[in-house]
């Protein structure tokens, strides 16, 4: 199942996509994503992302699956609810049956300063399904550092949000510049959450990979590509009211694609926009963050959290 | 000047927007906001003491975090636009 053809036919829906295209979908094919957490999030976005054909996955978590997961997770079973596998173990297993062609790295890990680096250094895009705020703290400052884009996402009850964090900016320490407090009804275990949510919230962190693995100029073939309305100049380019990366924080080589490389008109995940949903009253908003313009990470470089 | 609520401070306030006249400061704009819809969004906007901002609400004015200006003791004008919601964990 691994000759041009094969693979042709396996991605054609996907290939098929103006905006994606076989030049898209080879370079699906040399993507290299790190889903951190495996949970509701995780579990839709590496299964998402290994449907499309990314060609390697890490996938790190360090908890075991509970029956209580299962009302939100995708991939998992009641068996390995009854075993107590871990989640990283039972989601290699699983995605392998999902599509063989992807390279798994699963890890049981706990992240903290010492490992986070390493998790993220050799992939090209990094997706947050972690469900605390020091993991993604740490991860602000190991992408930045390293010069990865990643994708931030949370849930609660019926709403969401995702943001696309290059490394030029601005960053999750923009957006909340310390870490909340353990706080009041701030997670799932207290208020619930709705699995239509994790399933749509993940969805949108994939498509926003996906969307920056093929962003490239020549991506995409058909006649919807390059056209439309609403042309924005992308992550690389620099000056929008939004965003005004410090000079000195550019993107390091192999991060957020290049200014001469500029995604599709409308494609690219816009730094600083912030997408918030609410699934039970049907509310779609997307707010634009600035950065601070003396953000300790993603302007000083300065890792509090590393 | 304009306030935008988000995610359950909209179910809080039954609004999604509103205009109201431009209290001096942030403090005093949470202060009266708190206020008005009750103990529920008192508990997400402000400190327990009312002196700080509630540690899991972000405010911005303009796209910027209070955190990178003044802080509660921002300054505020007719023209600005306050954005409240919660910073979300759950994953
Ligand atoms: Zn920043």
């Amino acid at each position: 199942m691994t000759g041009q053809g094969a693979e042709e036919n396996r991605y054609i829906r996907q290939s098929t996509l103006a905006q994606i295209g076989t030049k898209g979908q080879r370079r699906i094919g040399q993507a290299r994503v790190a889903v951190i957490g495996l949970g509701a999030l995780g579990s839709v976005s590496a299964e998402l992302l290994a449907r499309a054909g990314v060609g390697f996955l890490r996938i790190v978590d360090k908890d075991f699956i509970s029956l209580h997961n299962l009302q939100r997770t995708l991939m998992y079973t009641e068996q390995d609810a009854a075993q107590s596998e871990f989640k990283a173990v039972a989601a290699k297993r699983h995605l392998a049956e999902i599509n063989s062609e992807v390279a798994v790295e699963a890890l049981v890990l706990d992240i903290d300063s010492s490992n986070v680096e390493a998790l993220i250094a050799d992939v090209d895009y990094v997706v947050d399904a972690t469900d605390n705020f020091k993991i993604r703290y740490l991860l602000n400052e190991a992408c930045h550092k390293h010069g990865k884009t990643w994708v931030y996402t949370g849930v609660l009850a019926a709403f969401g949000a995702t943001m696309v964090i290059p490394p030029q900016g601005p960053c999750f320490r923009c957006l909340s510049p310390t870490p909340p407090g353990s706080g009041k009804n701030l997670t799932c275990v207290e208020v619930g959450v709705l699995s239509s949510i994790t399933v749509t919230m993940a969805s949108i962190a994939v498509a926003s990979v996906i969307k920056l693995i093929v962003g490239g100029a020549d991506a995409g073939s058909g006649p919807g590509a390059g056209s439309g309305p609403g042309a924005d100049s992308g992550p690389g380019a620099a000056s929008t009211a939004d965003a005004v990366p410090k000079p000195g924080a550019a993107p390091k080589p192999g991060a957020a694609p290049k200014p001469g490389a500029a995604p599709k008109p409308g494609a690219a995940p816009k730094p600083g926009a912030y997408i918030t949903l609410d699934l039970w009253n049907m509310s779609y908003d997307e707010l634009h963050i600035q950065q601070n313009p003396n953000c300790p990470c993603c302007v000083k470089e300065e890792y509090e959290y590393l | 000047m304009q306030i935008r609520y988000f995610a359950n401070y909209r179910t809080i306030t039954g609004r999604r927007t509103e205009e109201v006249a431009a209290p001096a400061t942030m403090l005093a704009l949470l202060e009266q906001l708190s206020t008005r819809y009750g103990a529920e969004l008192r508990r997400w906007l402000l400190s327990a003491d009312g002196l700080a901002k509630g540690e899991n609400a972000v405010i911005l004015l303009n796209g910027r975090h209070i955190e990178h200006l003044d802080g509660v003791a921002t300054t505020l004008k007719e023209e600005d636009v306050v954005s409240l919601f919660p910073l979300v964990a759950g994953g």
